[in-house]
């Protein structure tokens, strides 16, 4: 009986991973199949489309791919991608973290108001003020430089104040008039006090908000206009677009690369990440 | 009194505002600004470069009488009639699969996750393009499996390109279940502290079915077995009481801004619709369905 129920246990676990395993093939087979698409031969990616390995591997694409157009290498892609990536993140998340105070701890006239437009940026897409904004940015003559897609983060982003909200409410009020007590003025508390305790949602906010910025593509392809100044997202746009030639391995292979930060980000912090948000609760 | 009262609540409407004060600029810069710059020229000719003409109702009315406007509609109401709940019942499904953990967790979690870190990426459009194209990865698979030849363009023809974007939208099912998997974890500890409170002390569990669910040869294989938070592991029974306060302040914390988040996916669309119909009858209701791909 009890040994019946032990097999029985164990025939439910084996057919528990194939079925978790089969899964795990379909969800990464597109990103698999881009990969080693950038591994074969150009002219034979679409021919063997079916086909996951390549029949014979070359690096050429990525050698191909690298050169960009017109004198421009996508190394100069990655590196303003990179520039606006760490920006934007640097001013999202501080500037977060300080409205996030503002709204948690402090009662004074107005804060709810405040409150109430921070929830409706929340649920406001980009598309409803691109193009108003790219009106405003042409009259401030920022069209054409990184300004616009990084100053806008400067003055918070909603689903991180919103995060970041939650995190200080569940830390003691006690500790703040603690610090009040002993003389700490609000920027006191929230420099000496709460910035270091919701440490793991700033880290969580800083790799969701680079990843984003990183992808983001809409307003960079509104305003960016020269391809000196083009990220990642839209070099890569360039390169597929029907009119350009399709070298599809290259296409591929520069791809690939641009999704290796992401990639690398998620890997490195998914158990810090999981860790920080599951453990942040006080000790003691 | 009075005026010390008036001088502290004057103190501290001055330092609420030095702490939100960037917010509302940005606000009133790049949002009330822009809409209702965008709410004005939508009764104006306005074609950027000269100067815009009050035109009343016109623009309204030529979109409300365009057919493709309500092609448009159409899509979008069935784009997210679909891929909304779909997304939630498939990461739900995914949630209670990891819900026991093991070694493997880990390795699946990362693997169902890693598609909606990188899907919003041109890379992913791109792929997306020629998996579903006539000569692409589908048809070769449909090919190769029964013989056939197959080379419609799915993502080409009206009827089935919706479905690419809405298995697309399934496919990055991640972001709305980020926290789901963590929910087991926590509970699993709870549970091997459960475990083994009971094996010291005697007594009832105090969780019963997680006690009885939890497989101790699976639970203390798991990674977070070899390093548990030494509080965690010899907590006390009167921390039971804590730990589930904390575990409900986890789910409201971290997974309420996930739930708006996802509202958000779903609403962003429905907002796209409106944004083309602020600007000017500028009909971009199909670029905004189909986002980053029609753009592509």
């Amino acid at each position: 009986m009890n040994l019946g129920m032990a097999k029985q246990k164990r025939i439910g676990k084996i057919v528990y991973h194939i079925g978790c395993l089969i899964l795990a093939v379909i969800m990464l087979y597109p990103l698999l199949w881009m990969i080693f698409s950038s591994f074969k031969e150009t002219d034979t990616v679409l021919r063997e489309a079916s086909r996951l390995l390549p029949s014979k591997w070359t690096l050429e694409n990525y050698v191909n791919g690298w050169k960009g157009f017109s004198k421009i290498t996508f190394g100069t892609f990655f590196k303003n991608s990179f520039i606006v990536a760490s920006l934007a993140t640097f001013g999202a998340v501080f500037s977060s973290a300080v409205i996030a105070f503002g709204f948690a701890r402090i009662r004074f006239p107005g804060s709810n108001f405040w409150f109430a437009c921070m929830m409706i940026t929340l649920m406001l897409p980009f598309q409803v003020v691109m193009v108003p904004q790219f009106l405003l940015y042409t009259r401030l003559g920022w069209v054409g430089t990184f300004l616009p897609l990084i100053v806008p983060y400067f003055c918070g982003q909603a689903f991180f104040i919103f995060l970041d909200m939650q995190f200080i409410r569940g830390i003691p009020k006690d500790l703040d008039e603690a610090a009040q007590i002993d003389g700490c003025s609000a920027f006191g508390v929230f420099g000496r006090i709460i910035l270091p305790l919701i440490v793991p949602a700033l880290v969580t906010s800083t790799i969701f908000s680079f990843i984003w910025r990183w992808e983001d593509f809409m307003a960079a392809f509104l305003f960016l206009n020269k391809p000196e100044n083009y990220t990642i997202s839209l070099a890569l746009k360039l390169f597929s677009d029907p009119s350009a030639s399709s070298d599809y391995g290259a296409m591929f292979a520069m791809a690939t690369l641009s999704i290796l930060p992401a990639c690398v980000l998620f890997i490195f912090f998914q158990k810090y990440l999981v860790e920080g948000i599951a453990t942040t609760g006080l000790k003691g | 009194m009075k005026h010390k009262l008036s001088r502290k609540w004057w103190k501290n409407t001055l330092t609420g505002y030095a702490f939100i004060g960037l917010f509302c600029v940005g606000f009133i810069c790049f949002t009330i600004i822009p809409i209702l710059s965008s709410l004005y020229y939508s009764f104006c000719d306005y074609d950027v470069l000269s100067p815009a003409k009050f035109k009343g109702l016109k623009n309204y009315i030529a979109l409300f009488g365009d057919e493709q406007f309500w092609v448009s509609l159409k899509a979008t109401m069935m784009y997210v009639v679909f891929s909304v709940p779909l997304k939630l019942i498939f990461s739900l499904m995914i949630a209670m699969l990891l819900y026991q953990t093991n070694r493997m967790t880990s390795f699946y979690r990362a693997a169902y996750y890693l598609p909606s870190i990188v899907g919003g990426s041109v890379a992913i459009a791109i792929v997306w393009r020629q998996m579903f194209s006539g000569d692409g990865l589908l048809n070769s698979i449909i090919n190769a499996v029964f013989g056939t030849h197959l080379d419609k363009s799915w993502i080409g023809s009206t009827d089935t390109a919706i479905w690419t974007l809405i298995i697309l939208s399934v496919w990055q099912f991640g972001s709305s279940m980020l926290n789901f998997p963590v929910r087991p974890q926590a509970d699993s500890r709870i549970a091997v502290r459960i475990g083994q409170h009971r094996r010291r002390h005697g007594g009832p569990p105090l969780f019963p079915h997680h006690a009885a669910d939890a497989d101790a040869d699976d639970l203390l294989q798991s990674d977070y077995a070899d390093d548990p938070g030494p509080d965690l592991l010899y907590a006390e029974p009167a921390d039971h009481a804590r730990r589930a306060d904390e575990h409900d302040a986890f789910l409201r914390r971290v997974y309420l801004p996930h739930l708006l988040q996802v509202l958000q996916n779903g609403l962003r669309l429905r907002a796209g619709v409106g944004a083309a119909a602020d600007h000017c009858g500028v009909h971009r209701a199909a670029v905004q369905i189909t986002g980053q791909m029609g753009v592509l």
